[in-house]
């Protein structure tokens, strides 16, 4: 064995040894397998035991046994000290080294953590305000006994050692991460699971603090809002409103007035689709002329959210950057300690523009923190706010608590079965009548096929798929977003033969289609797949996914 | 028509004061019918489970079910 290289934290190994290692007998720790023979190593190899006694010492960062640059084992200080206490069980090391193994054992224990840190302060901005705590205070903190820990948890004292709880915890949490805390010694249970619950913002929520303190966005300051357009999202909207609850409030007025553009679903590079992808255009949208995309929703809340002083940022899918009219995009921001996630067009046929239309809760804008008491706190504030749109919209809301009515209705009740043929019958002169245009009536039938099939139905007798429809076969870039529905009654892949086709465009009577006709409009190319990813027509094979 | 199903709802509180199961029914059916879309938000088993738990004749539960999943005027 080679001396190591005191200037670099390895410690190089002859290629014999090193297959010995890596492919001799092992154990497994968390995992990890590490090789007997090197544990064996270190305590019958004076320079090995050097190595890895300031390795301990945190001389080194890292623990490197390597063959060269590209081979090497790396292992961190508890699965070492685990390894060795294996080793020692197990009777491949003589007692003859106990002392070496406890003079190993003594640097990651509680009392030299305590030790290390007794003196240091640890130094951090949080929410652009400076502090710096004794680290001491954070690791007598997490090992207090469970009523004084609970106390200070759970007491209405907004400060830990004279610092704002949430700053302490936050700093608390940083420290432990920044200094490993966790893979360097042996902590007992409890600490370690009060550092997780704590990083966690199960009990205290800390996961907004450094977040959102400097605005990164621009774009919106290039957008002219339509006036008309923002009379009418602000002009009910009560002054008493909380800056969350106004947040909210536009976000959801927004989704009353605006709808989602179905001819851009459709991806054609049309005049209007094109428009979609222009800034200027913006300033074009009222509430009669209202169809929109991800990109138009998302700059128009964050302009609106920028009037209010909040800070955000803009998540393109295909970039870091800003890259209006390319890629899919939603905001993010924070109000106080609550994150929240605006994304009104998260699934196309379900955003949230069709459902709070239709009175159903918003599913596009959520708050992502972990801590449950910020997520009822949340939840309460939208269904306030939903409610309050709605009956400014003169509509109804559907409350949270509906869902268990009906359950506990199905909990005295067995339901009545309905056969198939009649829920077909129903599903289709219900598609024939309903009055919407694009988007809002294919999400509309979206709806009512999830009220009306269940899992298998949907599976095996009725396909509903949303196709483009080229409305002038000479100008191929003028499409809308329509349906196929495809039902059989004896299941599509028991007998093709009997598959019926209808054709749906909005606004339209339903139309049964051969499979030859379709089949023919896809080859002309009157009708497409909205992409290749899409699912694809049972029997139809152009394109789409099987 | 929601209307009219909340009428009959109703009546039938009324009716089984001392039918203590039949009333529970009916309290959990007057809860589920204050929201107007209701029906948007039920499987059809379900749906046509209550409408005949509120005396729907059968060859009507068809066509009141159609009726009561209308898109709302001025959505």
């Amino acid at each position: 064995m080679e001396q190591k290289l005191e200037q670099k934290p390895k410690f190089i190994v002859n290629e014999e040894e090193y297959q010995n290692f890596k492919k001799g007998p092992s154990l497994s720790i968390e995992g990890r397998f590490i090789s007997v023979a090197l544990i064996q190593s270190i305590f019958t190899n004076d320079d090995l035991f050097a190595y890895t006694k300031s390795f301990f010492e945190e001389k080194y960062s890292s623990f490197y046994i390597c063959l060269n640059d590209l081979q090497y084992l790396s292992y961190n200080r508890l699965i070492l000290i685990k390894a060795i206490e294996e080793t020692f069980k197990k009777g491949y090391l003589s007692d003859a080294y106990q002392d070496k193994y406890m003079t190993l054992k003594d640097m990651v224990s509680p009392r030299a953590l305590l030790r290390k840190y007794n003196n240091d302060v640890f130094c951090i901005t949080i929410d652009n305000n400076k502090y710096e705590i004794p680290a001491r205070f954070f690791l007598d903190f997490l090992f207090l006994d469970d009523n004084l820990y609970n106390n200070v948890i759970n007491s209405s004292d907004s400060t830990i050692f004279n610092i704002p709880k949430e700053k302490f915890i936050y700093a608390l949490v940083s420290f432990i991460k920044e200094e490993e805390i966790i893979t360097k010694y042996e902590l007992d249970a409890k600490f370690k699971r009060r550092f997780m619950n704590l990083s966690y913002s199960e009990v205290i929520d800390i996961q907004a603090l450094n977040r959102f303190n400097q605005p990164t966005d621009v774009l919106h300051t290039q957008v002219n809002i339509n006036p008309s357009l923002k009379d009418a999202i602000t002009k009910d909207m009560p002054d008493n409103l909380s800056l969350l609850e106004k947040a909210i409030y536009i976000y959801l007025k927004m989704c009353l007035i605006l709808s989602y553009d179905d001819e851009y679903l459709v991806g054609e590079k049309g005049t209007i689709t094109r428009n979609h992808s222009d800034m200027a255009y913006i300033s074009s949208i009222t509430p009669d002329n209202p169809k929109i995309v991800c990109y138009e929703f998302n700059i128009i809340y964050a302009r609106l959210l920028s009037e209010l002083g909040i800070i955000f940022k803009s998540t393109y899918s295909n970039s870091n950057k800003e890259n209006y009219g390319d890629a899919h995009v939603f905001l993010e921001y924070r109000i106080d300690n609550l994150l929240l996630k605006a994304d009104s067009c998260k699934t196309i046929l379900q955003n949230d523009m069709a459902r709070v239309k239709m009175g159903l809760a918003p599913k596009g804008i959520e708050c992502v923190n972990n801590n449950e008491k910020s997520k009822a706190f949340y939840q309460n504030i939208l269904a306030k706010m939903h409610s309050l749109v709605l009956k400014v919209a003169g509509k109804e809301n559907i409350e949270v608590s509906f869902a268990r009515l009906v359950q506990e209705y199905k909990s005295i009740h067995d339901s009545i079965e309905v056969s198939l043929e009649e829920k077909l019958d129903i599903m289709l002169s219900k598609v024939n009548d309903a009055s919407l245009l694009g988007i809002d009536a294919l999400s509309y039938i979206l709806v009512l096929k999830n009220i009306i099939f269940n899992g298998y139905e949907t599976n095996n007798n009725f396909f509903y798929v949303v196709v483009k429809s080229k409305l002038d076969p000479v100008d191929k870039q003028n499409s809308m977003a329509s349906a196929v529905f495809i039902i059989n009654t004896l299941g599509i892949s028991e007998d093709q033969s009997a598959t019926r086709y209808f054709y749906y465009a909005p606004g339209m009577p339903l139309k049964e289609m051969s499979k030859e006709e379709l089949e023919y409009d896809f080859n002309e190319g009157s009708l497409a797949y909205i992409e290749t990813g899409s699912p694809a027509i049972p029997g139809i094979n152009y394109g789409g996914k099987r | 028509m929601i209307n009219e199903l909340r009428k009959i709802n109703q009546k039938l509180i009324q009716e089984y004061q001392d039918d203590l199961s039949k009333l529970k029914t009916q309290l959990i059916i007057e809860k589920i019918l204050e929201k107007d879309d209701c029906f948007f938000h039920i499987d059809i088993e379900t749906a046509y489970s209550i409408l005949k738990d509120l005396h729907i004749s059968e060859e009507n539960i068809k066509d009141v079910y159609k009726h009561l999943i209308d898109i709302r005027k001025g959505n």
